[in-house]
């Protein structure tokens, strides 16, 4: 009896220990730093200053732009992403098309292919030394090598790389829709035009809204794409933020990092109400899966199988371009349209070691340690938070989910303005320049998609479970590992496949927080870019084909754990 | 007499300020088979979770084989459970969850091997150890749940409504798997049910229980044929209530204003101007018996006898006249008691 009361003593100290220290995280790398933002966007030497920021803001022609194009090109990716999107849930969800399965897998690109790898894929499929410039080139010769460079490039590019949500999310909801509603309908004479409006629609309406929020979401805080693609005249909001910091002017890069984070989180919370106003529960306990439709008509017909394989055109192009010249000569690259020749030597310069290997080790190496960092701190709060409600969990469910609102860029300068002095928070070393800045950020920008994921893992687990083993003598650490632990072990490796796969080209914070002791993946490509070195260029292919590989293996589970099987044709 | 292994005494629990088990006592002997039975909500799982240890009692004392538990945390008292879905560990084999409690004592390989092996065979399982439950059927998870609750030698076993869950052939087996389960090992069982047939079967008594007070404690003919309250006497079977006149009428005596009489008491009759005239309403034919609803003054009465003593011509809107042996009825005074 004594011994176990020592023990849960022990055990008690423990658990208070790594409370404190999550605590002592959450405030030190977010709170912290946010209300440091506040302070160098509005204060200057204790004084209250707001009408000066924003005249040196709107004096700059190039803050101006970039706000301006910000605006126009999230306006018109949601717009463009929209019609492919719902387009491609169409052909993969409501009607029969032929080569489903082809089409499913050409859609999926953007899962495996995003962030500042795509950004590169697509330069390098219709930039300068782009296969389909020098096609173009051949027809056209007065064509200019940069003709896709500029926004018009960034707004191609967008709208083929933002249609995972709607391949993701909408497609989701379209299997929530009852089939048997969809044959009520027509058994009353309704028209497939008057299915879809009156019976599909009003189901998947509310993940259509959340998704385009998403999508605006998203394009407002672009950053790899336009700094690859929109050339030297077109700049976004995260760019100006990245830019004004390098000059020197902390105030304005936090107060437009500021406003960027107030917009972003006025769409977040616009989207819950969207979603909690429209969530659409069924009558039907078990919907009857819905049946692909087969188009009668037969130019409709051929439409859209037309327009559904050149879509899979796009989407594969570029990735068929990356891993066909990830294996060419790099004195093919730029020069040849289709390699000539096929070898390994790029990927045995980057797999050696070396100069070529280090980004890849080093966002593999911070990117796993912001995981297992991540992990921790969620597999030991989301059971609390769970379990208990309080003002503590409430105040740790605020915590974990700030940084979802918070853009990276935000929660770069954040860091910035907080750590690069002397901070008594972390025992008064200067964080900013060191190895530990990047993965710290890294760890705070994946904890809200951690929570989310553990979260639903544990709501899901019975509580009877830990009941029986509490009634058969086990203590809170044993059923957690024996018992708890091993049921949401794969939700927490897939979190935790997901969140590295994010990191391991994660830009935004890479490109404030990165220094020489740690320069991650995203900034080797990039430089890499800049360098018009065709070695160099070979090298970023191949790590391009290297994080695909990772992502579609992630893609992949995810995918087997979450949609199951897809629906079956109707023979009508 | 001899000693109670589970004795609880003016138990009391509240959830907030909201009492919803008063007074609660209860003792339980070695090896004996005591059913709690109650509607939803009556708090009957309640008091189950309170002597697991999972809810605190507000006052009163639970007391295991001599010892007070009542404070004493779940994971420090000798229950084993068996949970409405057996909550066996769906990542563990048949065998790891059997062995659970022993690896949380630490106990050596050689003698988990051989524990879990001897209680396997015993209960018939000894071929599905290396099963997952997700590969087992509904009777072999409530043995493995059984097995898991025994295997340190509990002597107490607490059910959770284990046969709520299933269809209603599947659930006799089961309860008689229980009981041989019980016979076998010689556990003393606790068992909470709102199934009245399924604790009338298995149970030596039965705790009849209503919005948390307890309205009777009896074996199961007691319960069906003394009934202390019109509670019980209409929760355990069907009871019709008969106020006011008609009583007088069915019973031609001079009656309590209320009475409950069981549908196989009442007597039917065609051509008879004795008794209670009625018209038959409604009759359901059941093979070996015949429901008969008969309707008198806007009282319906519900009437169950054998089909070969029913008179075969009967038919809907019939005029019968029903009378009832005497002494076959039941009447409560205000305070509840059968008088």
């Amino acid at each position: 009896m004594t011994t176990q009361k020592t023990k849960s003593k022990i055990e008690r100290a423990a658990f208070i220990s790594a409370l404190l220290l999550l605590l002592w995280f959450l405030v030190t790398f977010l709170v912290w730093p946010l209300i440091m933002t506040l302070s160098t966007a509005f204060f200057s030497g204790g004084e209250f200053r707001f009408s000066e920021i924003t005249d040196d803001l709107s004096a700059s022609k190039r803050v101006r732009g970039a706000l301006f194009n910000t605006f126009w090109m999230t306006i018109a990716t949601t717009i463009t992403v929209g019609i492919v999107g719902l387009f491609q849930v169409a052909v993969l969800e409501y009607f029969h098309v032929k080569g489903r399965t082809l089409l499913k897998v050409g859609f999926a690109v953007p899962l495996v292919f995003g962030s500042i790898v795509a950004a590169t894929g697509y330069k390098f499929t219709y930039g300068p030394i782009g296969v389909v410039t020098q096609v173009l080139h051949r027809f056209f010769p007065g064509l200019p090598s940069d003709w896709f460079i500029g926004g018009h490039g960034v707004l191609y590019a967008q709208t083929f790389l933002l249609t995972s949500f709607y391949y993701l999310f909408l497609r989701a909801a379209m299997r929530r829709v009852d089939y048997s509603t969809i044959e009520a309908a027509r058994s009353m004479g309704a028209s497939e035009a008057t299915i879809l409006r009156r019976v599909v629609l009003p189901v998947i309406l509310p993940t259509v809204f959340a998704v385009m929020l998403l999508t605006i979401y998203t394009s407002t805080v672009s950053f790899a794409v336009p700094e690859l693609i929109g050339g030297r005249d077109f700049n976004m909001i995260s760019q100006i933020i990245l830019t004004l910091n390098s000059i020197n002017r902390p105030d304005m890069a936090a107060f437009l990092a500021l406003f960027l984070g107030l917009f972003i989180m006025t769409m977040i919370l616009l989207m819950q109400w969207v979603e909690a106003r429209g969530s659409y529960i069924g009558g039907a306990k078990t919907p009857v899966p819905i049946e692909l439709k087969r188009v009668k008509n037969k130019f409709a017909n051929f439409v859209l199988h037309a327009v559904s394989y050149l879509l899979l055109f796009i989407y594969v192009l570029p990735v068929f371009l990356v891993i066909s010249f990830s294996f060419a000569p790099a004195s093919e690259i730029g020069t040849q349209t289709f390699p000539s020749t096929f070898t390994l030597s790029n990927y045995i310069t980057v797999l050696s070691g070396g100069s070529a290997f280090e980004p890849f080790f080093n966002s593999a190496r911070m990117g796993l340690l912001a995981v297992l960092t991540g992990l921790a701190a969620t597999l030991f709060a989301v059971p609390i938070m769970v379990k208990h409600k309080n003002w503590m969990t409430r105040l740790m469910d605020l915590g974990f989910f700030l940084p979802w609102v918070v853009p990276s860029v935000l929660l770069a300068i954040g860091l910035i303005v907080t750590f690069d002095e002397a901070n008594p928070l972390v025992a008064n070393t200067v964080l900013l320049g060191t190895f530990l800045i990047l993965p710290i950020g890294y760890v705070i920008h994946i904890l809200p998609l951690m929570v989310r994921f553990l979260r639903a893992a544990f709501i899901g687990i019975d509580p009877s479970y830990e009941e029986a083993a509490r009634s058969m003598g086990a203590s809170g650490p044993y059923r957690f590992r024996r018992v708890i632990f091993p049921l949401v072990a794969p939700t927490a490796l897939l979190a935790g496949g997901y969140t590295f796969n994010e990191l391991l080209t994660e830009y935004p914070l890479s490109a404030f927080l990165y220094n020489v002791n740690n320069k991650p993946l995203s900034i080797a490509i990039l430089e890499s870019d800049k360098s018009y070195n065709p070695e160099q260029a070979a090298i970023t292919l191949v790590y391009a084909v290297l994080v695909m590989s990772f992502s579609m293996i992630v893609v992949m589970s995810a995918e087997r754990l979450s949609l199951g099987k897809g629906p079956k044709t109707n023979n009508l | 007499m001899e000693q109670a292994v589970l004795s609880i005494k003016n138990l009391d629990i509240a959830y907030g300020a909201v009492t919803v088990v008063h007074d609660f006592n209860l003792e339980v002997h070695a090896g004996e088979f005591v059913s709690l039975l109650g509607p939803s909500g009556c708090g009957k799982t309640t008091i189950l979770r309170t002597i697991a240890g999972f809810i605190g009692a507000a006052s009163g004392e639970i007391t295991l084989a001599g010892e007070e538990i009542t404070k004493r945390p779940a994971e420090q008292r000798d229950v084993g459970i068996v949970f409405q879905n057996y909550a066996l560990f769906p990542t563990m084999t048949a065998f790891e969850n059997i062995a659970f409690s022993l690896r949380v004592e630490k106990r050596p390989n050689d003698e988990i091997e051989k524990r879990v092996t001897e209680i396997a065979r015993a209960s018939g399982i000894e071929e599905h150890l290396n099963k997952k439950p997700a590969e087992m059927s509904g009777g072999q998870q409530q043995r493995v749940a059984i097995s898991r609750a025994l295997i340190t030698g509990t002597k107490v076993l607490l059910f959770d409504e284990p046969l709520s869950n299933l269809d209603a052939k599947v659930r006799v087996s089961m309860r008689q798997e229980i009981k041989r389960l019980q016979d076998h090992f010689g556990f003393t069982a606790f068992f909470v049910t709102h199934d009245q047939d399924e604790a009338l079967a298995m149970s030596d008594r039965v705790v009849v229980l209503k919005a948390g007070k307890t309205m009777q404690i009896g074996d199961g003919r007691a319960l069906y044929t003394k009934p202390a309250n019109s509670f019980v006497c209409q929760f355990i079977g069907d009871a019709n209530e008969v106020n006011g006149s008609l009583a007088a009428q069915l019973t031609e005596n001079a009656v309590s204003d209320t009475i409950y009489i069981r549908p196989e008491d009442l007597l039917i009759s065609t051509g008879q101007t004795r008794g209670l005239q009625a018209k038959v309403n409604h009759i359901e034919y059941l093979g070996a018996l015949v429901r008969v609803e008969c309707v008198s003054e806007g009282s319906s009465m519900l009437v169950s006898l054998f089909s070969k003593d029913c008179p075969p011509d009967l038919k809907t809107g019939d005029s019968v006249s029903l009378t009832v042996s005497k002494g076959a009825w039941h009447s409560f005074s205000e305070g509840g008691d059968n008088q």
